[in-house]
């Protein structure tokens, strides 16, 4: 645990798998659902460790005082500029009604619908699992 | 073999010396010539181009106005949809999944007279630096059949080098034109972020995703990018920036490229850096000014890019949860929904995809976003102000290679993810920047016997692409290529 918490006060160690342990496999598997078997456990524990050490030599930089830069801009330039070649706001759009996908088209791409609902296994009562 | 460039057919089209629908048959009769020892084409739409080619014909015929590229034959990488056939992103995922709208990006092209001939191949989701991510079987380089094409609009790039059309349609991400582009000895350019409207497009990483154009010619990359640029109001990052018809551009007066110190230092293949090395030095002598630059956060730039890029593909690709469209997983009796989502998504996604999901996940998931996410967004910053500050130096552009080397043998790169991302070293800066970047053929290296294309990048202030252009057209005539098709 001593990597993970150095983790969380900024990348400052070098270290070739970032200390994941298999917990941390289910852990991530599980947020981004995604069903990984355990004989998946140790070949992704390696692969990302292995990106995750090479990650860490931001580490090295200063970053002082730099404000995060979540886009280049772009479009948003006609928003309010934050001074340093990003953008402060998205571009914001008279709020006009446009045209949209039919009903019956959009659900006849689903896998597997009774239109207008779309079918999934039972959330609630008796079998429910979600 | 077909020759002409993209802007030559759309003259020879307008003006009746040739008919679409002949333009439209010789590429497609080149398609399944060749197609089968490169796989650049996940889907041919031979009925639709015939049609569509007649139709111009007709529209001539009857005396209209045609577009600039009246009759032109184009390919169109399979994550941009369309009305017509299949749009797979390479993904199992969306293996039957058909469209009922197109891409802003392909209205224009066919509003323009172009004729699609089909879909091409690409690393699944765009993750990917040689086509081998594809869940369709890899695509291979027309100079050499048992290396990569890059990627991952590496199905575009080799149906143009093997002269099946002229021009094609890539997206770009960090590197997924112009990497291939350079290893498939063509030109590709990836716009200002914000240039050409995503619309339709199937998001990778949304704050660096671009499509842009390859062709064979920097006029047939400007020819193309005219038209698909500008501002589309589906596309909340869609810029009202002017546009301009950028093929009718004028050779520059005094150019100044900045060459970064990192470059040189990143450089392991000596071939490739001799050929740039070459090229560096007929540009002086075509009267280029050529200045040596830092970049100083650029060898971060590839750590900051595999955190941001994954953190975005993570949300983006969310939404394939088997419900609304796409794949879902056969389930046994008893199953939740949650069996319903892991399970289509460890089906539906191939390795690579998963990894960079996982990754993504991590690196934004409490506890570690501000170590890594954080991070790496402020870095992103550093990154543009050492373009901004090559600029205000007096840089017209900055150039480096596109890559670090050749195509490599397929199989290569695919056991060491790490490795596989070196090959974005020269390219992810100018979409964390958002700026506009193009890749130019620069010359060969010797590889077995066989010849391989290796390319130069320019990198150009936002929005500047007619200059970009007309520096990009400079270093194309002093690399005195005659822009060759691989395997003529």
């Amino acid at each position: 645990m001593a990597g993970r918490g150095a983790a969380v006060r900024g990348i400052h160690y070098t270290s070739p798998m970032a200390d994941l342990t298999h917990d941390d496999i289910r852990r991530i598997a599980r947020l981004a659902r995604l069903a990984v078997g355990d004989d998946q456990l140790e070949p992704y524990r390696a692969e990302l460790g292995a990106v995750l050490g090479y990650v860490e030599r931001l580490g090295e930089l200063d970053l002082t005082g730099v404000e995060p830069m979540t886009h280049p801009g772009g479009g948003v330039s006609a928003g309010v500029s934050d001074g340093q070649g990003g953008s402060a706001s998205n571009r914001l759009d008279e709020d006009n009604p446009g045209p949209v996908l039919a009903n019956d088209v959009a659900m006849g791409l689903a896998p597997d619908a009774k239109p207008p609902f779309f079918c999934v296994p039972k959330v609630l009562g008796d079998g429910g699992g979600a | 073999m077909e020759t002409r460039s993209a802007a030559a057919i759309a003259v020879g089209v307008r003006a009746g010396e040739c008919s679409a629908a002949e333009v439209a048959r010789a590429a497609l009769d080149r398609v399944a010539a060749r197609d089968g020892a490169l796989h650049a084409f996940l889907e041919v739409f031979e009925d639709r181009a015939l049609a569509r080619a007649a139709e111009i014909d007709r529209r001539r015929a009857a005396g209209e106005t045609l577009g600039p590229l009246a009759g032109v034959p184009v390919a169109v990488k399979d994550n941009m949809c369309l009305a017509h056939g299949r749009t797979t992103a390479g993904s199992r995922m969306l293996e039957g999944y058909r469209s009922p709208f197109s891409a802003t990006a392909l209205e224009r092209l066919e509003g323009a007279g172009a004729v699609i001939i089909g879909k091409t191949n690409l690393d699944e989701f765009s993750m990917g630096s040689s086509c081998e991510h594809s869940a369709f079987g890899p695509t291979r380089n027309p100079w050499d059949v048992s290396r990569v094409p890059g990627g991952s609009s590496g199905g575009s790039a080799a149906a143009v080098a093997s002269g099946m059309v002229p021009l094609a349609l890539g997206s770009d991400t960090g590197g997924s034109i112009r990497q291939p582009a350079g290893l498939c000895g063509i030109v590709g350019i990836k716009p200002t972020y914000g240039r050409v409207s995503r619309w339709g497009l199937v998001a990778y990483a949304s704050s660096l995703d671009q499509i842009g154009p390859l062709a064979r010619t920097v006029e047939d990359c400007a020819l193309c990018l005219s038209v698909i640029s500008g501002f589309d109001p589906l596309d909340a990052t869609s810029s009202r920036e002017p546009v301009e018809d950028w093929a009718l551009g004028r050779r520059p007066g005094r150019i100044v490229v900045g060459v970064p110190g990192f470059a040189r230092a990143a450089a392991n293949d000596p071939d490739a850096w001799a050929v740039f090395e070459g090229l560096l030095a007929s540009l002086a002598s075509a009267g280029v000014e050529v200045r040596d630059i830092g970049l100083a956060h650029a060898d971060h730039a590839i750590a900051a890019y595999y955190i941001i890029a994954p953190a975005e593909a993570s949300s983006n690709l969310a939404r394939y949860d088997g419900v609304r469209y796409g794949r879902r997983a056969a389930l046994p009796a008893g199953a939740s929904l949650d069996d319903l989502y892991t399970r289509t998504r460890a089906e539906g996604f191939g390795r690579e995809v998963q990894r960079r999901i996982m990754l993504g996940t991590h690196v934004l998931s409490s506890g570690y976003y501000d170590a890594y996410y954080l991070t790496a967004l402020k870095t992103r910053r550093l990154i543009k102000g050492d373009f901004d500050a090559a600029f205000a130096g007096g840089c017209d552009a900055v150039l480096m290679p596109t890559t670090p080397g050749p195509a490599f043998a397929l199989g290569e790169k695919l056991a060491d993810p790490l490795a596989m991302y070196a090959e974005d070293l020269y390219t992810v800066g100018a979409n964390l920047a958002g700026l506009p970047a193009i890749s130019v053929p620069a010359g060969f290296v010797e590889r077995g016997g066989a010849r391989l294309p290796v390319g130069a990048q320019l990198v150009g202030p936002a929005w500047g692409e007619g200059a970009l252009l007309r520096v990009a057209g400079v270093l194309e005539e002093a690399a005195a290529l005659g822009a060759p098709i691989a395997g003529a």
